[in-house]
């Protein structure tokens, strides 16, 4: 998700509602001698605010699974609620604890909060710098679930190609070095995976075979080469990918584990 | 782009076209993870709560002096926590009600009309870690006392006035914290501490006090027979501390007593009076001796004619003195004790008028001397006019505590040398004078609030009111079998021995 200018609206009330929840906040800790605490009613108004914040952000994995349920709104609008409002959640549960982390059970809670929430700043920095990268890095994207199957169909048809027309010293370096760096898993340690060094490879096979250095390439020789480069832009789509998507990994499952121990926290704490 | 394997028109050959039905690799990842992290969080929570038992629940713990609950939490919260209750009902609805704290702390009011309705866990606020619980901010203070005139309402005739006490304090900083009241010394004792502080020191016997005695005892047309030349003359240098002795807490002074800080260079001499030939002489000066335990017993003054009469019976009663003062055979009354018991004589005729008559040159000596009594006491009756011919005396009112809102602890203040203080004790010669700091910028130049002492107003004021005018019963008076046991206090049963 590109944070650009429709987000604008978002930062503007996000951040003037933190602004506001901080100013209130302090004015009342102020007020208050002694300060204040979670279980005042000052501190359980931030506290309920910021986990009402915390559902309906957690809500965001649950919208994908109703949607017939037109008039809950747009995913697009939801996961910007998502962001903004996770992350005011953050300001109103900070408030709530008025800076300190209580018991075991609630140190544990914040500490799990604050990872939610950094994962989830890193997240959305991971998603708005790795899809211009990938752009500048890969002129072929393809989807990232069919990288496996296409690394597959590309060695079928090199397969193919060299059972037809390669013979004796291609045939070899074809068994021994791009075939292998053609399978589904990416083989970063293969000088293939590296451009000059593929570049040099295919050159000194190129003069192997028996070709002038002013000679063309070699049809098959040619066509092993760019299989090469498609694999290796293939290879670089899939490590960009898992970055982008590899830190959900973490911020969902902790984000299951908030939601579950904050609705401990609330029974716990409304009870005793 | 397209690449030169793949383009939109071959795609088919290259992708499956159903990939997106199924679940994409990294989510497929999703569902094991959040089990995984639901059961490591579950497993810690279950273990914090089977460890920690109901400690896990508290915010922080409990302070020092709480200790001893430990988890008993019920000694405490009484009453349903009922949190969301305090949305509607304030703050200070809390599941500790004041009668769970007095049932050990005294609970008495700091001036109950102007604060209104207060519960102890408005101010001592527990479960924030080993903090004193008596050390609250300085906001619950000044959110009356920085503007006092708002907060004292009289609701009925008998309560007390409003506080005499600075309207507008707001910080231990100057100008927003009042100096020292000035208050009149109530004591009735007559000192000099420039006398006693002298840099020459003092007489181990007070010369002036023991002559003014011998012209009293020669006006009576006798003289005194204590010997001030023969080894009672050395000077010593007297301090702060020959007097002023902190007591077991090292807080406050312990009271000034006869006994023990003046008697030993001020005796209460008493002696026959009369004109005496050289043997009565000896034997009187044998009576007057001052290493006597109790040559006058500093109380009040009908025991001390009780205790002067007595030793008078004594000595007048030994054969030696009866031969010497009375002038005639003794007159042996025939003894008849009790089994088992010794019997006082009772005394003659005559040993009963020298008695009476020495009583009177004593009672003369003492009460109207100016060497007697009133060379430290102020008589409260008329000279002439005594009632049954017994002198009263104003009590000494020697203040141990000057400030009763506040505390102090010398103990905390025993690097600082004496007069940084009280800068006039050695130079003081009036008993009216009040050596207590006069400007409150000495306490400042400390407590300033910049690090180091404590300049909150907890560090010296008293909230609750003093143990003197104490309303509630003291635990500290109850009786044994109204106090409790540890295993009700904690809840647990001690290991047999």
């Amino acid at each position: 998700m590109l944070i650009d200018r429709t987000h604008r609206g978002w930062i503007l009330a996000t951040g003037a509602l933190a602004v506001a929840a901080v100013a209130l906040y302090v004015a009342a800790y102020r007020a208050t001698p002694g300060g204040l605490t979670g279980g005042d009613p000052v501190g359980l108004l931030y506290g309920i605010a910021g986990s009402a914040l915390m559902a309906f952000a957690g809500a965001l994995s649950l919208h994908r699974r109703v949607p017939s349920w037109w008039w809950i709104g747009r995913r697009q609008t939801w996961l910007r609620g998502h962001v903004w409002l996770g992350l005011l959640s953050g300001v109103l549960i900070l408030c709530h604890s008025a800076g300190r982390f209580g018991g075991p059970l609630e140190q544990f809670l914040m500490a799990v909060t604050l990872l939610v929430l950094g994962t989830g700043v890193l997240g959305l920095g991971l998603q708005f710098a790795l899809p211009r990268l990938m752009t500048v890095r890969v002129t072929a994207e393809a989807p990232y679930d069919q990288i496996p199957h296409l690394c597959e169909a590309l060695r079928r048809q090199c397969d193919k190609a060299v059972a037809e027309g390669a013979k004796g010293r291609l045939e070899g370096f074809y068994n021994d070095e791009v075939r292998p760096f053609l399978a589904a898993r990416y083989g970063r340690e293969s000088p293939l995976a590296h451009p000059l060094r593929a570049e040099a490879l295919f050159d000194e096979m190129h003069r192997l075979i028996g070709r002038g250095a002013d000679e063309p390439p070699e049809p098959l020789l040619r066509l092993l080469k760019v299989a090469c480069e498609e694999r290796r832009e293939l290879g670089e789509q899939e490590r960009l990918q898992f970055w982008l998507h590899s830190w959900l990994l973490v911020h969902v499952p902790l984000s299951a584990v908030l939601l579950v121990l904050g609705l401990v926290h609330a029974v716990m704490s409304l009870y005793y | 782009m397209p690449s030169e394997f793949r383009d939109p028109k071959n795609l088919a050959d290259w992708i499956e076209l159903d990939y997106f039905r199924r679940p994409q690799r990294l989510r497929r990842l999703w569902t094991p993870f959040v089990l995984v992290a639901l059961l490591l969080s579950g497993g810690y929570v279950t273990y914090l709560f089977a460890a920690a038992r109901r400690t896990a629940f508290q915010a922080r713990p409990v302070s020092s002096a709480h200790a001893m609950f430990a988890d008993n939490c019920s000694e405490c919260h009484t009453q349903p926590f009922a949190p969301l209750a305090r949305l509607w009902r304030g703050a200070d609805h809390r599941s500790v009600p004041d009668e769970a704290c007095l049932k050990c702390h005294r609970g008495d009011l700091h001036h109950a009309t102007a604060v209104g309705e207060r519960r102890c866990v408005s101010c001592h606020r527990e479960h924030r870690g080993h903090a004193e619980l008596t050390r609250v901010e300085d906001r619950h203070c000044t959110s009356c006392h920085a503007d006092l005139q708002n907060f004292y309402q009289p609701r009925k005739p008998d309560d007390p006035p409003a506080p005499q006490c600075d309207p507008h304090v707001t910080a231990f900083l100057p100008g927003r914290h009042p100096d020292f009241r000035k208050r009149p010394d109530p004591g009735a004792i007559r000192f000099n501490h420039a006398v006693h502080l002298a840099e020459a020191g003092v007489l181990t016997v007070d010369v002036g006090q023991i002559e003014k005695q011998a012209e009293q005892a020669k006006k009576q047309g006798g003289r005194l027979y204590l010997d001030v030349g023969k080894g009672n003359k050395p000077a010593e240098k007297l301090g702060c501390h020959s007097c002023h002795q902190p007591d077991a807490a090292g807080e406050y002074m312990q009271p000034i007593r006869y006994e023990a800080h003046c008697k030993r260079c001020h005796p209460l001499t008493v002696q026959p009076i009369g004109a005496f030939d050289r043997r009565q002489e000896d034997l009187a000066r044998d009576f007057a001796k001052p290493s006597l335990a109790h040559p006058a017993p500093h109380q009040s003054p009908d025991f001390v004619l009780a205790g002067v009469r007595d030793r008078l019976s004594r000595f007048i009663q030994a054969p030696n003195n009866k031969e010497a003062f009375l002038k005639g055979p003794p007159q042996p009354e025939p003894p008849r004790p009790i089994p088992g018991s010794a019997r006082p004589a009772a005394l003659a005729r005559q040993e009963h008028e020298w008695v009476n008559h020495q009583q009177e040159e004593v009672t003369r000596l003492l009460f109207d001397g100016a060497g007697g009594c009133r060379y430290c006491h102020q008589e409260t009756t008329d000279p002439r006019g005594r009632p049954g011919g017994v002198p009263a005396y104003a009590p000494s009112k020697i203040l141990g505590r000057w400030q009763e809102h506040a505390r102090f602890s010398h103990k905390s203040h025993r690097m600082i040398g004496c007069a940084e203080c009280h800068p006039g004790a050695a130079s003081s010669q009036a008993t009216g004078d009040v050596l207590l700091p006069k400007m409150i910028r000495t306490c400042m130049e400390c407590h300033s609030g910049t690090g180091g002492a404590r300049s909150d107003c907890a560090a010296c004021h008293l909230y609750h009111d003093p143990p003197a005018r104490s309303r509630s019963r003291h635990l500290d008076g109850r009786p044994d079998r109204e106090r409790r046991t540890l295993e009700s206090i904690t809840g647990r049963v001690a290991p047999k021995e």
